[in-house]
């Protein structure tokens, strides 16, 4: 079986030590058809993507990065043989990934993620609590004191994020958050922007002035990575309907 | 290890499970026909790590946090704004000393990072957080994250 991770340009140069999934890993090659090329590596019968592969499948990614544009395919994607990757997924959609692969040219995807330290944004909200601590002897005064509290916390952090993507926001062409962050126990930023390659120090500048205009966050910068969050579609087999609901299994089927 | 790194601190790699599933597990793009997957046992684990919802426990730690900064001299907890700053600052120098309670095992990690927690990259300045552990017997909150044995 061939292990499918993404899809370049037909001229895209690889590492010749880009390894990708299994045990041992296997060195990856190219598939190509037409304008383009699919990234695999061989696989055995039965084989199951395990947590080395996940991040196996995500070095192969960032290893192509420096070659051109690539297009994420998602975990665990496999191909019977050479033959089925181009027609079932190069030719298939042979426009879209090229209209795609041309919409990502010189464009990386940079991830910003800042936490606070849970004590710290208590007693930075606290003064606005409308319950004040003395009052909470009992439980139900003690639950809504925790509950005023975690409001408070909530708000707090949407606004620190809000004024982080803001500065970062101008230097990105595209920008989404990661996960839904909208409760208590959830961190203050989870978000992926779009950068054009060429403007990866402006951005970094950014980021080091943000982790000196916040201090008490904790911010977690990566990349450049696969544009994942920029690239969301699914190639469905010519005359299927697509059933939108569908697409909330994860998997799809 | 490239070029840009140190200034930025940009790191070139995720370094969680959950970030590295953030990239591939339900992003990029999906092929119907023919092509299959082979996942096993990633997915339950990361879709049980997303459900985190605020709870009674939540409060009651948010409540105890509260109590425990009326706990310190007055002025601290009257809502000056300088003063607040000034608390906050104070309490990110004390946590790093706390910063390296341990995660246990990919699970954890995964819903502790998906939460927002401990996650390998900056373990100098993000202390991980005892999420569910709702109740600390230490008065003071910069020394909650090296009290692991209540977890």
């Amino acid at each position: 079986m061939r292990y499918v991770y993404g899809v370049v340009r037909c001229a895209h140069q690889v590492a010749e030590d880009l390894y990708g999934v299994g045990r041992p890993p296997v060195a990856v090659r190219l598939v190509s058809s037409g304008p383009l090329a699919a990234i695999v590596s061989d696989v055995e019968e039965g084989f199951v993507v395990e947590e080395t592969d996940a991040r196996a499948h995500v070095h192969v990614l960032i290893g192509l990065l420096g070659g051109g544009p690539v297009i994420p395919l998602r975990l665990g994607t496999v191909a019977p043989d050479d033959n089925a990757v181009r027609t079932e997924v190069l030719d298939a959609a042979r426009d879209e990934l090229v209209d795609a692969l041309d919409g990502l040219d010189g464009l990386v995807e940079l991830h910003v993620d800042a936490d606070d330290n849970e004590a710290e944004a208590i007693a930075a909200v606290a003064a606005a609590a409308p319950v004040r601590p003395g009052e909470s002897v009992d439980f139900q005064s003690t639950l809504e004191l925790g509950q005023h509290i975690a409001a408070l916390l909530v708000e707090h952090r949407q606004r620190l994020a809000d004024e982080i993507v803001e500065r970062l926001r101008p230097i990105a062409v595209r920008d989404t958050p990661r996960s839904v962050i909208k409760g208590a126990e959830d961190p203050v930023l989870r978000w992926a922007f779009l950068v054009k390659a060429d403007d990866i120090a402006t951005f970094d500048d950014m980021v080091v002035s943000i982790r000196a205009a916040y201090p008490p966050l904790s911010i977690r910068y990566v990349g450049p990575l696969p544009a994942a969050h920029f690239v969301d579609w699914r190639m469905t087999p010519e005359g299927d309907e697509l059933d939108p609901f569908q697409t909330q299994n994860s998997w799809g089927w | 290890m490239t070029a840009t790194m140190p200034s930025a601190n940009r790191a070139p790699h995720p370094s969680s499970l959950a970030d590295v599933l953030d990239l591939v597990l339900d992003k990029g793009i999906v092929i119907d026909a023919y092509v299959r997957l082979a996942v096993v046992g990633i997915e339950l684990l990361t879709l049980d790590a997303r459900v985190v919802i605020a709870s009674v426990d939540t409060y009651l730690r948010f409540a105890e946090a509260v109590n425990r900064l009326d706990l310190q001299p007055r002025e601290q907890a009257t809502g000056l704004p300088g003063l607040i700053e000034e608390m906050r600052e104070g309490g990110a120098r004390q946590k790093t000393r706390g910063a390296l309670a341990g995660v246990k095992d990919s699970a954890r990690e995964v819903a502790s990072s998906i939460r927002g927690g401990d996650d390998g990259e900056q373990q100098d300045r993000e202390p991980a957080r005892p999420r569910k552990a709702a109740a600390t017997r230490t008065r003071r909150p910069a020394r909650r994250a090296s009290s692991d044995e209540e977890s």
